[in-house]
């Protein structure tokens, strides 16, 4: 079983309300446990807030894609978008063990998403963007 | 996100339910600005009905609970399970915070006015 799909995407958190019923539905069809689901959702929900929110500075509309990829063994999310160049592999990791006076609001996102999916990988090609997430299922 | 309030002896209660998101965040920070100008101290942010929390929640949460420690306040989650607490314990914050698995255990564990 190879399900496959684009979605065009404008750069607008708007558009994460799509991009979570196409998963969740895609989830449901393919009998993904709910727990496996719910961690598609939230890396999907961090990247795509970070390019809606930061790819594109100024109030233009741009358009992204997102490619999603499902097989019996693993699910793939790649995002490539031509917004300034961003490496979400280089952002700093947050220090978990700061006290809650020290604690910094930032940098949460990333680190999320390379906990509970199994990779995050970036590329820099031709002035795109492109971040490879897969969650192995087996 | 909705928030509800109840006041429970001299513990401000705010039930959430829905996403702890941006939209979600904003709306617990703007009420946090808000209790606390109001005198309130104690605050029990009850979880039982947060179905998701993504990093702006976490970062929401952040900011309520420095908002309430340079106040000198007490902060208390209550019912925060599954995926909730798996995404605390991740981002290091299950052990800032004060958790309880119920709003009564929650409430048991406030400071007892004299």
């Amino acid at each position: 079983m190879t399900e496959q799909a684009t979605l065009i995407l404008k750069n607008d958190v708007s558009e994460l309300k799509s991009v979570i019923g196409f998963v969740s539905d895609l989830c449901l069809r393919n009998s993904i446990p709910a727990e496996t689901g719910r961690d598609l959702i939230l890396a999907l929900d961090e990247m795509i807030t970070n390019v809606a929110t930061h790819a594109y500075p100024g109030s233009e509309a741009h358009r992204f894609t997102l490619q999603i990829t499902l097989s019996n063994e693993e699910f793939v999310a790649r995002i490539e978008d031509d917004g300034v160049e961003f490496n979400p592999i280089q952002q700093p990791i947050p220090d978990l063990h700061a006290p809650l006076e020290e604690r910094k609001v930032g940098g949460l996102g990333i680190y999320l998403v390379r906990q509970i999916m199994t990779s995050l990988e970036y590329q820099r090609v031709a002035g795109k963007n492109v971040v490879t997430l897969r969650k192995k299922l087996t | 996100m909705t928030l509800s309030e109840e006041k429970n002896g001299n513990v401000l209660v705010l039930g959430l339910r829905g996403k702890l998101d941006m939209e979600g965040a904003k709306m617990l920070v703007d009420k946090m600005t808000e209790t606390l100008s109001g005198g309130e101290r104690s605050i029990l942010l009850d979880f039982t009905d947060i179905t998701y929390i993504n990093s702006a929640g976490l970062r929401g949460l952040i900011l309520v609970a420095k908002q309430l420690a340079s106040s000198g306040g007490t902060l208390i989650l209550a019912g925060v399970s599954g995926q909730n607490q798996n995404i605390l314990e991740i981002s290091g914050l299950a052990s800032i915070f004060t958790l309880r698995p119920t709003k009564a255990e929650a409430l048991a564990s406030f400071p007892q006015r004299c």
